[in-house]
């Protein structure tokens, strides 16, 4: 909210400098974010009178005027439109430098010459309007200062409310604050009306009559008679300018003036316009339809409150007005209401209709049901003053759900514990008193205090211990460290883990990548997935910012993909990326998805980097599942086991395979199917994999004691096989360690090939074997027998034969 | 004989100093020193001499071979040594060649500054809890005395998935699951995921929070700014000026916001911080007795305070970065400046 300076200094004496000011704010939780200084570069600018309006002849959008400033007579080129001679304007005369560094020199425009600039609200950085140029009240003395005239320079401040201090949405709201923090006295407003004594009284020709007392606590109502609509005189368009609100017309600018002014809003209805001459304050009727002021038609709920006259809506409650009861040019006769709406049904009307007025915004947070007479009252003497006409007798008041006054005992014991400090009860009390609250104060350190009705924060006792420690400024307590013992370190373990998966994968030389958790749901296509996928299944966003980010993964991979796609289009196809990260699974019975932690990685390009002593290899699965398996067994998972699979739709079939631990599978590993890549233009091979972090955690083992070096020498021996092109090495492997030799300690493969001397559809495979024992050193011969049997077995089972080596 | 010798020697010594190789070398050790060389010849005619002339010439011939050894031993050490010298500078390499080094990586910056933090407050005591990020609009609002219809929901604009069930817009719901697990003391520090409904420069739908929060018996306001003040000197420096201003939090009483002297302008005021020479880092106050009303904890035993920051807002500031975005778009080129 924007508050002037020179406003604000009605209320309560100023001191401080504009910084200073924003500085106590700020620090009593009044966040002033901006400061603005109004009226800098119009010092040249004077009220002016237009004497002849004519045509320019070379130029039909333009006028050709000739302005007086009292002194001297000028000609103007101008082309703006609404003026007329006699006009008073305001003139930057030559000379004269506006804000934005705009200088006015004497020109010629279209042939014609032009000194000094008649000057639009927005010209002069006073207000937005550029409509047109600005057309000051005939009164305006002639050749004054335009400053001068209209009371600047002002400072404006921006200050950030907080949604727990409604009173601090008006000017007044605020010079209480600075009069508490100052120890000042506040100035409030105290409207004079004199009622007409010879008109009827208001409750003779109208009436308001309460159906849904639950949603209006009270509605109060003034009649005025004879106003004539106009303009409002510059002082209330200069303030409402500051405030940055569009001046309109004098009436609706007077209950806009008193909302800024008193924070309660206020509504004019042009009285002849009420059907019946009455209000009645009713919910709306299931469907009901109504045409607000900015000419929409909305549709209305049973919960809504409505204001209506004797046949129909005129008003939605405490949000906006209606077209049908509007003031207009030719109204005459104005009803003013001033009431209390219930605070959560105006913001739930407001969310329905998706409007939210400067009213609703201060029902919905509290509006002051005390206070509400004061802002009638105010608004009523200001259009009397601004628009004339006479005010009927009486105010109708209608009260029927009265708010007593809380009030709230404070323990300065409990005030001192939760503050850390010593707290001294005089200064409490003298602390809320200051804020307009009554207390009292007892021998047992009790402080109780009434709390007026604008504070609608004030309910418990922590509220006052808050404004204790606000008022006696944060910067008074001090700074000290907890007695309290740390906790075991348990929770933290899962973190660790994740954390020490994020460590293995970038040791292994792949960069940590973050995507939004939510996907484009088209993604599940472009990954192939079938029709009746389980990971098609996906929670939803009811209100996406779009349709690219509308539902929650289920998959790591579509990140990962967009990632790498964006580096490829943008010339980097070296790519090793990987990423950890929640995974979300809708379950039955809840809407609450089952989450897992899962990383998962891409890589695609060269092998190694370019340089002298690389080649241009490039990478293909099994460099992604070395990554995989260094990374596994950091983690402490010491024997996974990959087996093919084709059941992974995106990956390619013979390239692909899923790992597990005992019967628990971690994940799936394999280069993506070329026809995936390519709209992403990424180029094959692609591996990704992916894996559950939370069941490899389950099965990663903790390293356990040392056993101590080896005692005998080890004996290996190589031996070389041919087998068909489809066995896989691990089922070899497999098959010599399932043997359960005591003396086989390892079986490595250290060469695999094809082709050559192979023949077709076989394949060379060669295993190292280490045999070792823990008793003695092993023999020649012993090793040969068992080596024997090996060859033996592995002739069984997969026809091998054994190759020269 | 003695002649003889002194003549073998001469010319040994002549042929060893022409040697133009360790190969020549060796061959002159076989003619002039070994079994059928050229003195053990000479010495062959030692048997015709007399028994007082024996002991004259077998110490020249002593001498001769020590002294043809020892020229041998020199010139082969001399020899050697240039034949290694040329060795060398057959094998030299260009040291100015990278070295084979496969590609290298870092964790995400975003990664890089919870660890920070996290290390920091554990270092404090606090122990790390995590939360789902999908989650029951009662542990992110309710629960947090954040009731429904109420103008404080405007603070943090929400993803809904399904009525009652939300994005969390904070991570302190997990403050809420932790406390209904745990019976007080309380100590911890929750890092995560969460997503509010905007998007632009400054704000990204899905961004990360830490969380702390300690609760025990006689926990105070004081401790609050002991705990913030210990962590602000830690990650930004020991003369970091700070400040505590009053704010509002549903969930916490008093509630301050935290703020940090401008690390751009050592607070004269610049444009990052507004010219006002601060800089918001955190949000933090004594934990509501509402919240610990929803939690089954008793406000008149037990006493806490809570804190959250922003991570990006943290990494935007420390980095010099002014786009969100750039976090969650992963250009390699961004991510390895922080390798
Ligand atoms: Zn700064």
């Amino acid at each position: 909210m924007k508050i002037s300076l020179g406003w604000l200094a009605q209320y309560v004496d100023i001191s401080e400098s504009p910084e200073e000011l924003a500085h106590l704010l700020t620090m009593a939780g009044l966040e002033v974010s901006a400061i603005e200084h109004r009226g800098e570069g119009i010092e040249n600018v004077v009220v002016a009178r237009i004497l002849e309006k004519g045509r320019h002849p070379n130029a039909d959008k333009l006028s050709l005027c000739k302005v007086t400033d009292g002194e001297a007579e000028y000609p103007i080129v101008c082309g703006a439109t609404n003026m007329v001679a006699g006009d008073m304007v305001a003139l930057a005369r030559v000379g004269a430098v506006l804000p934005g560094n705009f200088k006015i020199k004497k020109a010629k425009l279209r042939g014609e010459a032009s000194e000094g600039m008649m000057c639009s609200t927005r010209e002069l950085a006073l207000g937005e309007s550029h409509e047109g140029i600005i057309i000051l009240p005939p009164d305006a003395p002639l050749g004054t200062g335009l400053l001068e005239y209209l009371g600047l320079p002002d400072h404006v401040i921006e200050v950030e409310i907080t949604p727990n201090r409604p009173d601090w949405l008006s000017v007044v709201g605020v010079a209480r604050e600075v009069a508490a923090l100052t120890g000042r006295e506040l100035r409030m407003p105290i409207p004079a009306i004199t009622e007409a004594a010879t008109a009827t009284p208001a409750s003779d020709e109208t009436s308001v009559r309460i159906d849904a007392p639950d949603l209006c606590h009270r509605y109060a109502a003034r009649l005025i008679k004879g106003v004539k609509i106009g303009p409002s005189p510059q002082w209330i368009q200069q303030r409402l300018e500051s405030a940055g609100v569009r001046p309109i017309s004098n009436v609706v600018d007077v209950t806009n003036y008193v909302l800024m002014e008193l924070g309660h809003p206020l509504h004019a209805f042009d009285f002849n316009k009420l059907r019946g001459k009455r209000i009645v304050v009713r919910r709306a009727g299931e469907g009901e339809k109504f045409t607000t002021l900015d000419d929409t038609e909305r549709g209305m709920g049973a919960d809504n409150l409505m204001i209506a006259d004797g046949e129909g809506a005129v008003a939605i409650a405490g949000v906006m007005g209606g077209q049908n009861s509007e003031v207009s040019e030719g109204t005459v006769d104005v009803l003013l209401e001033s009431a209390y709406f219930h605070p959560s049904n105006i913001r739930r009307t407001g969310k329905e209709l998706g409007l939210k007025t400067e009213a609703s915004y201060r029902f919905e947070r509290g509006a002051d049901i005390e206070g509400l007479i004061l802002s009638l009252e105010r608004a009523t003497e200001l259009i009397v003053e601004l628009a004339g006409g006479e005010v009927s007798s009486g105010i109708i008041d209608n009260y029927p759900t009265v708010h007593e006054k809380r009030s709230v005992t404070m323990r300065i014991e409990k005030a001192q514990a939760i503050l850390g400090i010593e707290v001294d009860p005089a200064q409490a009390q003298g602390y809320l008193e200051g804020l307009g609250l009554t207390v009292t104060a007892n021998e047992l350190g009790r402080i109780t205090a009434t709390i007026p009705h604008f504070r609608v924060d004030l309910e418990r006792e922590i509220d006052l211990i808050e404004e204790v420690a606000r008022l006696k400024g944060y910067h008074e307590i001090p700074a000290t460290m907890p007695r309290s013992g740390a906790m075991a370190n348990t929770l933290g373990e899962a973190y660790a883990f994740t954390d020490k998966v994020r460590d293995t994968l970038m040791a292994a030389g792949l960069m940590e990548t973050i995507t939004l958790s939510f996907i484009d749901p088209a993604d599940d296509d472009r990954i192939g997935l079938a029709q009746d996928s389980e990971l098609r299944n996906k929670i939803e966003i009811s209100n996406p910012l779009g349709r690219e980010t509308s539902v929650m993964r289920t998959s790591l991979l579509p990140g990962l993909l967009r990632s790498a796609s964006l580096n490829a289009r943008r010339g980097n196809r070296d790519i090793a990326i990987f990423e950890v990260g929640h995974t979300f699974h809708p379950e039955a019975g809840t809407d609450l998805p089952n989450e897992l932690q899962k990383a998962a990685g891409l890589l695609t390009g060269r092998r190694a980097p370019l340089a002298w002593w690389s080649d241009n290899d490039k990478l293909d699965f099994f460099d992604g599942k070395g990554v995989l398996e260094s990374t596994l067994s950091s983690l402490g998972i010491k024997s996974c086991k990959f087996a093919p699979t084709e059941e992974i739709p995106w990956l390619q079939p013979g390239r692909a395979a899923t790992f597990t631990v005992g019967e628990k599978q971690l994940g799936w590993i394999g280069e993506i199917l070329p026809d995936i890549l390519d709209p992403y233009e990424l180029g094959a091979p692609t591996v990704a994999f992916s894996f559950d972090i939370e069941a490899t955690r389950e099965v990663a083992q903790a390293t356990g004691k040392f056993g101590g070096l080896d005692k005998f020498p080890p004996v290996e021996r190589d031996l070389a096989f041919v087998v068909d092109r489809q066995v896989q090495s691990g089922e070899i492997i497999g098959a010599i360690t399932g043997m359960k030799i005591e003396l086989v300690r390892r079986v490595v493969l250290f060469d695999a090939f094809e082709g050559g001397k192979v023949p077709e559809g076989k394949q060379s495979l060669a295993f190292r074997v280490t045999y070792r024992s823990d008793e003695r050193t092993l023999t020649e011969s012993e090793v040969s027998e068992i080596e024997a049997q090996v060859k033996q077995k592995l002739a069984d089972s997969f026809g091998a034969t054994l190759r020269d080596a | 004989m003695i002649e003889q010798l002194r003549g073998l020697k001469d010319r040994a010594l002549a042929q060893i100093d022409e040697a133009a190789d360790l190969e020549a070398l060796t061959q002159l050790n076989v003619s002039i020193l070994g079994r059928k060389g050229e003195l053990t010849a000479t010495l062959r005619g030692m048997g015709s001499l007399s028994p007082e002339e024996r002991p004259v010439v077998g110490q020249v011939a002593n001498e001769v071979k020590t002294a043809i050894n020892d020229a041998i031993e020199a010139r082969t050490s001399a020899l050697s040594g240039a034949e290694q010298q040329l060795k060398f500078a057959r094998e030299a390499v260009d040291v100015t060649r990278p070295g084979r080094a496969p590609f290298t990586a870092n964790l995400h910056p975003l990664t890089q500054v919870v660890r920070e933090l996290l290390d920091i407050f554990t270092g404090l005591g606090f122990d790390i809890a995590e939360g789902r990020e999908v989650e029951n609009e009662y542990y992110n609002f309710e629960a947090l005395n954040i009731p429904a219809d109420h103008p404080a929901r405007d603070m943090q604009d929400t993803f809904y998935v399904a009525p009652g069930t939300v994005l969390r817009t904070h991570t302190s719901p997990v403050q809420v699951r932790v406390m209904e697990q745990t019976t007080p003391p309380v100590c911890v520090v929750a890092p995560g995921k969460v997503y509010r409904h905007d998007s632009d420069v400054t704000h990204s739908p899905m961004f990360h929070q830490v969380e702390g929060l300690m609760i025990d018996e006689g926990i105070t306001f004081a401790d609050l700014k002991g705990v913030l003040h210990s962590f602000i000197h830690s990650y930004y420096g020991p003369q970091t000026g700070i400040r505590f201003r009053p704010s509002f939090f549903p969930f916490t009483e008093p509630s301050a916001e935290v703020d940090i002297q401008c690390v751009f302008c050592k607070g004269a005021g610049c444009r990052v911080c507004g010219r006002t020479g601060w800089l918001e880092i955190l949000g933090s106050g004594m934990v509501d007795p509402a919240v610990f009303g929803c939690v089954g904890y008793d406000p008149e035993k037990v006493q806490g305070f809570a804190f959250g920051l922003g991570v990006e807002r943290i990494a935007m500031l420390k980095y010099g970065i002014d786009d969100i975005r750039l976090f969650f778009e992963n250009d390699l080129r961004f991510l390895k400046h922080f390798g």
